[in-house]
């Protein structure tokens, strides 16, 4: 993931949710990327939470 | 003399009762949503099934008795006040993963359709009206459909329903002129048209030059060719917008059940989401290593393999896959890649990842699972 933050220019985003803090990156406009780092299976759904909150936005 | 009726509404306490249980169950599965939708049970469900949910923190209310160790017996003369908590039930002290020696929590399960929970999610995403895109459509052609009707056209298109009423309302129209020019009566009229076979300046002759008429018919309705009407066809073209998923997993030794499960848990909900959004919805499995290659989905979740791991090697097959089998112009293409992050070549693959951003998939989705076994189990 790190190296897809420094290369893409990701920017990055902590939650925190029951189960431990929830890291997502975000690409800009021209660059729909959408990073997750899942550590525990709720993360699955705060995952598909950004995932389908960016595809929307564009 | 006032007569009192008690109305007890027994029948309607019980569907109150029943409402609100359905709410209860409801905010319950709204509460622990995350949990749920990871749920075995769920993901693994044959198409148009019901899923049986668990409903943990949700029961009715009954008496708990004190435990004889505590003390204390009977109905007491103490302090107590009203609402006071006489006793409450242990909470498990017990480790994960060790054999615990205290009764388990009851809960309750519950049966719910796929789309109720997929209402609820987005409602509790923020999304309540997922938008349609529509910019890469694909033409599809269902066949021919009649469109119009003309004057001209081929005798196989020939509209006889429409051909018939131009002849009725061309006769009706000639009669009324007869009628109007001759003073004649409307049968007398008709008979005159029938026997010149619809030529209006014929049947006028006859009528002034009052020939007999009294044999004809003046049922037959002469048809003229400006009366015939053609239903002119076109092709039935139906717009469709479709979706892929190029769904990516490593597949080495590291990526345990557990990680696959997380991975195959997120795959499930985005093809469902995106049904949502597009007529068609289809998903590709491209399980690597060090080489990648298309599976089956069987085989993306369930089979392992030992080596290193090239994580670009599935990134170059999801391009060849866009170039040759799935153009952006025309379908809506969402690559999701699952790894553990241990790659040896990075930098290739972000080099691969800006390649494939480059050819306009909508969406590029990286998913680095750092999960534990427990964790992922729970």
């Amino acid at each position: 993931m790190e190296t897809f933050a420094k290369e893409l220019h990701l920017e990055k985003r902590q939650s925190k949710s029951n189960s431990g803090d929830f890291e997502t990156f975000f690409g800009d406009d021209s660059n729909p990327f959408v990073g997750v780092i899942l550590k525990d299976k709720s993360h699955v759904y705060l995952a598909l939470k950004e995932f389908l909150r960016k595809e929307q936005s564009f | 003399m006032a007569v009192k009726k008690q109305d007890w509404g027994l029948s309607q306490r019980g569907l109150k009762d029943a409402s609100r249980h359905r709410e209860k169950i409801r905010e319950s599965i709204q509460k622990n949503i995350a949990d749920i939708i990871s749920d075995a049970s769920i993901i693994t469900r044959k198409k148009g099934q019901i899923v049986k949910v668990p409903i943990r923190g949700l029961k009715s209310y009954r008496f708990v008795f004190r435990r004889e160790s505590s003390g204390g017996t009977g109905g007491g003369q103490g302090k107590g006040e009203k609402g006071d908590v006489i006793g409450r039930q242990p909470i498990g002290e017990d480790k994960p993963g060790q054999a615990g020696d205290r009764p388990g929590v009851d809960y309750l399960e519950t049966e719910i359709d796929i789309e109720e929970l997929i209402e609820m999610m987005l409602q509790d995403l923020g999304l309540p009206n997922l938008k349609k895109k529509a910019f890469t459509e694909t033409a599809t052609s269902k066949g021919w459909k009649y469109e119009g009707i003309e004057r001209t056209g081929i005798i196989s298109h020939l509209d006889k329903k429409r051909t018939i009423k131009e002849a009725v309302r061309r006769t009706a129209a000639f009669v009324g002129e007869l009628m109007r020019e001759t003073g004649q009566s409307e049968e007398k009229c008709r008979k005159a048209l029938s026997i010149a076979h619809g030529d209006l300046i014929l049947a006028k002759k006859m009528l002034l030059e009052r020939k007999s008429i009294k044999q004809a018919r003046g049922d037959i309705l002469p048809l003229f060719s400006e009366d015939l009407r053609y239903r002119t066809i076109e092709k039935d073209i139906e717009y469709q917008s479709n979706a892929v998923v190029l769904a990516m997993m490593d597949v080495s030794g590291s990526m345990g059940t557990m990680k696959k499960y997380l991975a195959r848990s997120f795959f499930f909900w985005l093809v469902e989401f995106l049904r949502l959004l597009y007529n068609q919805v289809q998903i590709r499995f491209i399980a690597h290593t060090t080489e990648a290659k298309l599976v089956d989905e069987h085989e993306f979740f369930h089979k392992g393999e030992s080596g290193g791991t090239f994580c670009h090697s599935a990134y170059d097959l999801a391009i060849h896959l866009v170039e040759t089998e799935y153009n952006p112009s025309r379908w809506n293409i969402y690559p999701f890649h699952f790894s553990d992050g241990e790659d040896f070549e990075p930098i290739k693959t972000v080099t691969s990842a800006k390649k494939l951003l480059h050819l306009g998939v909508n969406m590029l989705g990286y998913g680095e699972i750092q999960a534990d076994a427990y964790n992922a189990s729970r």
